[in-house]
């Protein structure tokens, strides 16, 4: 499967690559390098594809082995991954601090600490850190959330604007 | 001497002093912690440098890198767990060490191999730049385009365990390097119209993702609640065997000295590293003992072979960086965009324009040397007893979470975050489909100053691609190239064909 979807990733890549525009004076244009590295790429995709098929029992894919690893997957790693989008999709909705209490929270749930009073109270004491060494120490701007910014909110408490 | 004015800068600025020590400590804790590198903690710290002078900036990433590499060996010879690959070697005659009571002995000579490999690295680093820069200098881009070749046919077969998918690692690389606008005719490849991609693909977000986030992600795999250490065996302190002596020391020097040799030479040439390195340097060594057959056992000797080996990669890995602009490794890589950021062109110009930076730099090195293997030497247990009880269910949590904020550091832009994730998710992908991400990294770095030498010598040829086979350089780098890749497979073949226990 691996072997295959390069080989068709590698041709749609050069397929691409055939559509950028040229207009420069060299002898081989844009083109070409991209074209020759997805080329390379569906080679040695379909050698590996070769050596796949080989190394299996059948010519066929065996369907049943696929349904039984579909039911033996790990989630935790997949679990992670969605962790870090929401990360992302929440940094502009609620505010970096906000958005970090709430990841750390979770992230810290993943790695199996599973007690609300140590969550909560390490997740927060994570925001404010990383609140104070990258915004206010380094000087990283984040913009501040659409729906509520929890920095915006104490800093207007604190200097009472 | 350069080197004497470069110690003399470095001792003058107590902020540059302090960076190197710090650095030191930081480099032997992270490369002590099992499934943490020395290239994820400088790619995570590379965006907290940028408000820094560019000397204290470099020396902080670079002694990290040497440390690191030392680091490694506490948990491969305590935990019998390498902390880095450079130290897997390290593991078969240090461990055995430690069940014989032998820890704090095992420990002394990994430090002391190790100063000696990097400061004989180091010597042949500042005593031989500048000699290769004065050449380098006069190189075109056909023998730029060679040199560029040559790194990435070389990473491509040695780095990863399979050819095909090494030269797939590298491939990729290369791919992503073009994405963006065309460097000569300024025409967007690869950006479906996309504003953000029309820059190319971050360096430092890539990395982030590649070497930091998808560690996280397969830590997550392994972690589970009830593991609350790193390794689940005591590191007691022994009374006995703690001492190294100088008999010891004396039948490990010329062991070293060869070692250190070994290591440099894989240390010029790019993509091979400290992980080829130390095993090069253990079989050269097992081969030639005559207490062969004790190796693997717990000998002194199988313990500084490695550990000088693979430190003494560290200076010359260098000598391509900085005289051709092509990393020798991927902490070279890293320092590729630290360079970057402070806007020094790296290449051999680079001794004419900021040539007491460079010197410090090296300066800096030496004293971070000394700083990391006094660490190792005098406090190498008690930082194994350190890490063994750091909970690892507390370290990853706090490792994604800076990885977010770095990844958005450097440009204040929520888009990098997301390449990071993306890299990340490939990253992990990468490592469980058996494919190299230290082979795309400096594959990805390498391929702009590929593609840009590549049409150069093209535009400049008469010949057409004749032009590649007209210079002794370009032959030179073919033949070396054939050479490391023959004897690469060759040795994996004689591996494959060993009869199985």
């Amino acid at each position: 499967m691996l072997g295959l979807s390069l080989f068709l990733s590698g041709i749609a890549g050069a397929v691409i690559a055939g559509s950028f525009e040229d207009f420069g004076d060299d002898p081989i244009g844009p083109r070409f390098v991209p074209q020759v590295v997805c080329c390379t790429i569906s080679f040695l995709g379909l050698v590996l594809a070769i050596g796949e098929m080989r190394q299996r029992e059948s010519a066929f894919p065996n369907i049943r082995r696929y349904r039984q690893s579909l039911r033996e997957l790990d989630l935790r790693p997949l679990r992670t991954i969605a962790l870090a989008f929401l990360y992302v999709c929440l940094i502009p909705l609620i505010g970096y601090a906000a958005a970090t209490l709430v990841a750390a929270c979770l992230v810290i749930w993943c790695f199996g600490r599973r007690s609300p009073a140590v969550l909560v109270t390490t997740a927060t004491a994570a925001a404010l850190v990383y609140h104070v060494i990258f915004v206010v120490l380094l000087g990283v701007y984040f913009p501040p959330g659409r729906w509520f910014d929890i920095a915006g909110i104490l800093s207007s408490l604190i200097t009472g604007a | 001497m350069d080197i004497l004015s470069g110690l003399a800068v470095v001792f003058s600025d107590p902020l540059v002093l302090l960076a190197v020590v710090l650095a030191a400590f930081v480099g032997v804790i992270v490369g002590a912690i099992p499934g943490l590198t020395a290239a994820a903690a400088i790619a995570m710290l590379v965006p907290l440098t940028f408000h820094l002078p560019p000397l204290i900036a470099l020396a902080f990433l670079y002694v990290i890198g040497k440390a690191g590499r030392f680091g490694g060996s506490i948990s491969a010879i305590l935990f019998n767990t390498p902390g880095t690959a450079a130290s897997a070697a390290t593991m078969i005659d240090g461990h055995p060490m430690v069940r014989r009571g032998k820890s704090g002995k095992a420990l002394k000579v990994a430090a002391a191999a190790s100063m000696f490999g990097d400061f004989f690295g180091d010597l042949i680093l500042i005593l031989g730049v500048a000699l290769i820069a004065n050449y380098t200098e006069k190189l075109g881009p056909v023998e730029y385009f060679a040199a560029y070749m040559m790194a990435f046919l070389v990473i491509g077969t040695v780095i990863s365990t399979s050819v095909v998918k090494g030269m797939l690692s590298t491939l990729f690389g290369i791919l992503l390097g073009t994405v963006g606008l065309d460097p000569l005719a300024a025409t967007p490849r690869y950006t479906f119209d996309n504003l953000e991609l029309e820059s190319g693909i971050g360096l430092v977000p890539l990395l982030i993702g590649i070497f930091v986030l998808s560690e996280v992600i397969e830590q997550s795999e392994r972690r589970n609640a009830k593991q609350t250490r790193w390794v689940d065996q005591d590191v007691t302190a022994d009374k006995e065997g703690q001492r190294l002596t100088w008999a010891e020391a004396k039948a490990c020097l010329p062991v070293a000295s060869r070692s250190a040799l070994v290591g440099s030479a894989i240390g010029l040439l790019p993509g091979l590293g400290s992980a080829v390195a130390c095993f090069v340097a253990y079989g050269m060594e097992k081969r030639r003992a005559p207490n062969a057959a004790e190796w693997g056992s717990g000998t002194v000797e199988g313990v500084a072979a490695p550990e000088s080996a693979n430190n003494a990669v560290s200076g010359p890995s260098m000598i391509p960086l900085l005289t051709l602009g092509i990393p020798g490794s991927t902490i070279a890589a890293i320092l590729v965009s630290v360079f970057m950021i402070h806007g020094i062109t790296v290449g051999p110009a680079i001794f004419r324009q900021d040539h007491d930076l460079i010197y410090a730099l090296f300066a800096s090195g030496l004293l971070g040397i000394a700083c990391y293997g006094a660490i190792g030497f005098f406090a190498g247990p008690a930082i194994g007893r350190f890490v063994a009880r750091i909970p690892p269910n507390w370290v990853y949590p706090f490792i994604f979470l800076t990885a977010i904020a770095a990844a958005y550091a450097p440009r204040n832009n929520l888009a990098d975050v997301l390449l990071m994730v993306v890299a990340g998710i490939a990253g992990y992908g990468m490592r469980k489909a058996g494919f190299s991400t230290a082979a795309l990294v400096i594959a990805f770095v390498l391929s702009r100053g590929a593609e840009e030498s590549f049409r150069q010598s093209l535009l400049i040829s008469n010949n057409g691609m004749w032009i590649f086979l007209e210079r002794p350089f370009v032959i030179g780098c073919m033949v070396v190239t054939a050479v490391i890749a023959m004897s690469t497979m060759m040795r994996r073949r004689r591996q494959s064909n060993l009869p199985r226990e």
